[in-house]
């Protein structure tokens, strides 16, 4: 009876999505899987060929120096853009007669995907920069940031928060306005200092703001491709490839997919294994209420 | 299962249909039962993009049994990263256009053989199309690369193109520009020109023969060949250097590149630019009325050694015609567009007339063009042509991914003096070292 | 104590305007050289137009198709975000509130979902739908989209919904309500904020993404962030055409957020006097 009455709950509830979700999502991933163990070119599987694919995977200098790479790339951005993120929160919530316009010039990067705001980036540093660089002359942008590898690699950092702290600031300002009013009163009318509200009230308050945001950054660090393929493209010299565009050289360019596709496996497992410690850890912090 | 067997017939079906229909002409302007879409992948490139979808646009009109279509590729992959998702997607274009990755679709496409265009063509300018022995493409127009220049900035400076013969000249040339307040040459770091092109001047010197040339890369792959011991190597590198050393423009490593030497060399402010004569339309379009020459870029001291009066031509992209997906009715319909474009007096036009004139600028390459070549650079080609003082394009027969490893890596890294010359030298044994002999038909 | 409180106010003012200048000034060089011809633009890149040309703009439109474009856009958006808000809010509500084992582990494998690259899907996911599906479908690219958003969105309602006091649904479920009438008419209604937030993100990724689309539309049904891409070459960039178009293709989702905005505000202001 009570077994009937959940069953009928789930086939209400979550039976359409999540067969979708399998179609779309788990049985490619399956595939995928399994098409590591085997000779597949792209098109067809001849024959099994074992652990090769991994092996061969591993024996590559570069997957380690682009793993190294891309771990540098979402720890720095990880900070940044949730610092960033969180003070444009902040600012936005204030009350400042500004904060809708505000809000909305934060959020605008965010409205454009992909290649095109890489050219625009691209122009920036390429061109727009040097040419300031050249008049007022200043040293530090006389070269494109672009040409360096050090200065390639805050570029993508630049461009990554440019991009998402609108998005993050969204998640926080959700979190913000969650707050009840009466706590906040309450904490005025005790005499707490703006910044002893914002340290011992608000952030505890709002911890699953943090988790969510800190997850996506993290999982957004890991996934980069966009930004890396439009606004460095790899270059200068491919030591700013991040893994996911290494991946796909080694798939389409250089046509082999057996080790593309181990890779991919690979950077899923270690990105799976960083969310669920961070996931873990933040979860922890969230007040039950 | 069924389902799946049954269309696989149906694809063999007319794909032998197909065969006996490319090998019989067929007949003239039959009624064709449903307007069949040809897709093409991309265009045949965006400098003259506005210009060849003109002509799609015509050749739709003039008919009434297909229609083509550009469905635009994406610019920072190669082109076959562009295709396999759609093979993959069983949404495979019907015409495709590339140079490089032919050998990896050569299975998966028509054989032209025995078509109006092939008979058109001279065997030479259809050889890299040609995969044991199945014409998989045809070409679409001949090109040239090598030192072009600004003929009106060269004549002020007093400077003769034809007089510089060997690698001593043109330095004396660089050195006029200079003393008159010019630039001498934008010499370009875009990986593909560093990683194809000027790689490609030291392969097509590297020996007097096809056979010799090719004999170079099998050492290469083998691991047999010393470039630091190799003369025409060493050659190529002191060039390398003296074009570094005049380079009047800031060495660019990023996709603005190429607009930025175009944008010096229709200045009026340098003298040479290490390009090819896809650029003409680029140039014309940046300075209007100033003509542009190409001349050899001699790497030896001595004019008497080969290939220093020679520039590279070749074909610089063939026309294929998916097998595998499309209906018999999609690829008629893509021999019938692509035969009206080289054939017809409207397609020629649109092929060989100038770019200010609507055309792509091509300079024809299959008999019976009524339009002669009507751009500079364009008739400065065809007289190195018709003196037989041509290079090959070793760089057909690179493997997959070695332009981009060696041009987007070592040669950069060279350029901006990131590695020593004996490291460049290594760094490129190393990308050939082990790969596939595909020049030698050898199978990935 | 209130001159204190003004003078953080002008800090605020002040940090925030440096910060909105700093976020807006790559359109600004967008729409200054979306005015300019490409000659112009690589010569300066900076300066302002000496004579404006609305050229640009005339040959994106025609060349991106533009209406066509858009109404392929707003088809596949709209429907996609719609159809993902109601899936993904029933599902998060059925794994937060039925307690058991099988909902704990349909959201870890939600969750682990999330970091699956796409590239890692790319080729087999192709190679087993090019079966089952008829391409050039609009109808298909939304089934994908439902299939590769509805875990993100998930987690979001899920984070969400766990902040509803379950005393609510107690208390519907006493009044007799179905439970599909409990979660439309008193649930749904108090996540607004949350389903702000999930279709402005879904509604993003969508109308920008262009991987998916290229492989699945033909010029017909293709959106327009597609079509922007006619202006970047294998070797040349028209650059003013292309900063042209990036701005055409911008406005339309600039006006969406706009517009959901408003609504997003008194989704938040909802939220607060709660």
């Amino acid at each position: 009876m009570l077994r009937a009455r959940a069953a009928k709950k789930f086939s209400k509830f979550a039976l359409v999505p999540l067969v979708i979700f399998t179609i779309v999502l788990v049985i490619p991933f399956v595939n995928g899987f399994y098409y590591t163990f085997t000779d597949w070119d792209g098109f067809e599987t001849t024959k099994f060929v074992g652990f090769d694919n991994y092996v061969k995977s591993f024996k590559d200098p570069t997957f380690w120096a682009t793993l190294r790479f891309t771990t540098l790339f979402v720890v720095v951005s990880l900070v940044i853009v949730n610092v960033v993120a969180f003070g444009l929160a902040l600012i936005v919530t204030s009350n400042l007669r500004s904060r809708n316009v505000l809000r909305t010039f934060f959020f605008v990067p965010n409205l454009i995907g992909g290649v095109v705001l890489g050219v625009i980036w691209q122009f920036v540093f390429n061109s727009a920069l040097v040419a300031l660089a050249n008049k007022y002359d200043w040293a530090l942008f006389k070269e494109s940031w672009l040409q360096d590898t050090h200065k390639a690699f805050w570029a993508l950092i630049i461009v990554t928060v440019w991009q998402s702290s609108g998005y993050m600031m969204i998640v926080y300002i959700t979190g913000l306005v969650s707050i009840e009013q009466e706590v906040l009163e309450a904490s005025q009318i005790d005499g707490a200092s703006p910044l002893r509200t914002l340290l011992t009230i608000k952030i505890p308050l709002m911890a699953q703001a943090f988790t969510i945001a800190l997850f996506l950054t993290l999982r957004g660090g890991f996934m980069a491709y966009d930004v890396n393929v439009a606004l460095t493209g790899g270059g200068p010299f491919r030591t700013t490839e991040l893994i996911s565009l290494h991946i796909f050289q080694d798939a389409f360019a250089n046509g082999n997919f057996g080790t593309g596709q181990s890779k991919a496996v690979v950077m899923f497992i270690i990105v799976a294994m960083a969310a669920l410690v961070q996931v873990t850890i933040s979860k922890r912090y969230e007040v039950q209420r | 299962m069924n389902k799946t067997k049954k269309l696989g017939f149906l694809a063999l079906a007319s794909a032998v249909t197909m065969s006996m229909v490319v090998a019989v002409p067929a007949p003239a302007a039959t009624a064709c039962p449903k307007k069949a879409t040809v897709t093409m992948l991309g265009t045949i490139k965006i400098e003259i993009q506005d210009q060849f979808l003109a002509a799609v646009a015509d050749y739709n009109k003039s008919q009434k049994c297909y229609t083509v279509k550009s469905i635009p590729g994406d610019r920072k992959l190669t082109f076959l990263q562009n295709v396999t998702p759609m093979y993959a997607a069983k949404n495979a274009p019907t015409i495709m256009y590339t140079l490089q990755e032919i050998p990896d679709m050569a299975d998966k496409v028509i054989d032209w053989k025995g078509t109006k265009l092939v008979s058109l063509v001279s065997p030479g300018l259809l050889a890299a199309a040609n995969v044991g022995g199945k014409q998989v493409g045809v070409p679409s127009t001949a090109e040239a690369f090598g030192l072009l220049y600004n003929k009106k900035v060269l004549a002020d400076a007093g400077i003769d193109p034809a007089k510089i013969k060997t690698r001593g000249d043109l330095e004396n040339a660089f050195k006029t520009l200079q003393a008159k307040g010019k630039k001498a040459i934008h010499f370009s770091a875009i990986w593909w020109s560093l990683g194809a092109h000027f790689t490609n001047i030291y392969h097509a010197n590297s020996a007097k023969t096809h056979e010799g040339r090719l004999k170079v890369l099998d050492q290469l792959s083998d691991g047999s060949k010393d470039l630091s011991k190799d003369a025409v190597f060493q050659n190529w590198l002191a060039t390398f250097d003296l074009l570094k050393k005049y380079n009047g423009s800031t060495a660019n490593l990023t996709d603005t590149e190429y607009d930025a030497s175009i944008a010096s060399l229709s200045s009026g402010n340098y003298g040479f630019l290490f390009q090819g004569n896809w650029t003409e339309p680029n140039l014309m379009t940046a300075a209007p009325g100033t003509d542009f020459g190409i001349m050899p870029l001699p790497i030896s001291t001595d004019a008497a050694t080969y290939g220093n009066d020679s520039i590279p031509v070749g074909v610089p992209g063939y026309f294929m015609i998916d097998a595998k997906q499309s209906t018999k009715a999609e690829r008629d319909g893509a021999i019938d567009f692509l035969t009206w474009l080289y054939t017809s007096p409207k397609g020629q036009g649109f092929v060989a007339n100038p770019v200010t004139k609507g055309g792509m600028g091509f300079i024809p390459v299959y008999k019976g063009f009524k339009v002669e070549p009507a751009t500079s650079m364009a008739r400065d080609i065809s007289k190195f042509v018709v003196a037989g003082k041509t290079l090959e394009w070793i760089n057909t027969y690179y493997p997959a991914g070695l332009q981009e490893t060696v041009g987007k890596v070592s040669m950069q890294q060279y350029f901006t003096d990131k590695i020593t010359s004996a490291d460049l030298a290594k760094a490129i044994q190393d990308a050939w070292k082990g790969s596939v002999k595909t020049w030698r038909g050898v199978k990935k | 104590m209130s001159q204190q409180r003004r003078l953080g106010k002008k800090i605020t003012f002040i940090v925030g305007g440096i910060l909105a200048f700093a976020y807006v000034f790559p359109f600004f060089l967008v729409f200054v050289n979306a005015l300019k011809l490409k000659p112009d633009i690589l010569a300066n890149p900076l300066s302002i137009p000496t004579s404006i040309t609305w050229d640009n703009f005339n040959q994106a439109l025609t060349k991106m198709n533009f209406f066509r474009s858009l109404t392929n856009s707003i088809i596949i958006t709209v429907l996609s975000v719609s159809l993902l808000v109601v899936f993904s809010s029933m599902l998060a509500y059925y794994l937060s509130r039925t307690k058991t084992n099988l909902s704990k582990y349909i959201f870890l494998i939600l969750v682990a979902s999330m970091i699956v690259p796409f590239q890692a899907l790319m080729i087999p996911f192709m190679a087993r739908f090019a079966q089952f599906v008829s391409w050039n479908n609009r109808g298909a690219l939304i089934f994908f989209y439902i299939g590769f958003g509805v875990a993100l969105s998930t987690f979001l309602y899920h984070g969400f919904i766990s902040n509803i006091p379950t005393e609510i649904d107690e208390a519907a479920s006493i009044d007799g309500a179905s439970d599909m009438v409990a979660f439309w008419k008193i649930i749904f209604p108090m996540m607004r904020p949350i389903t702000a937030t999930v279709s402005i993100i879904n509604a993003l990724w969508i109308w920008n993404d262009f991987l998916l689309p290229r492989l699945v539309l033909t010029n017909e049904t293709q959106t327009l962030p597609l079509s922007t891409y006619l202006f970047y070459g294998q070797y040349s960039i028209e650059y003013g055409q292309a900063m042209a178009g990036l701005l055409l293709a911008v406005i339309p989702i600039i006006i969406f957020y706009l517009a959901l905005q408003r609504q997003f505000i008194a989704g938040i202001s909802a939220g607060a006097v709660k």
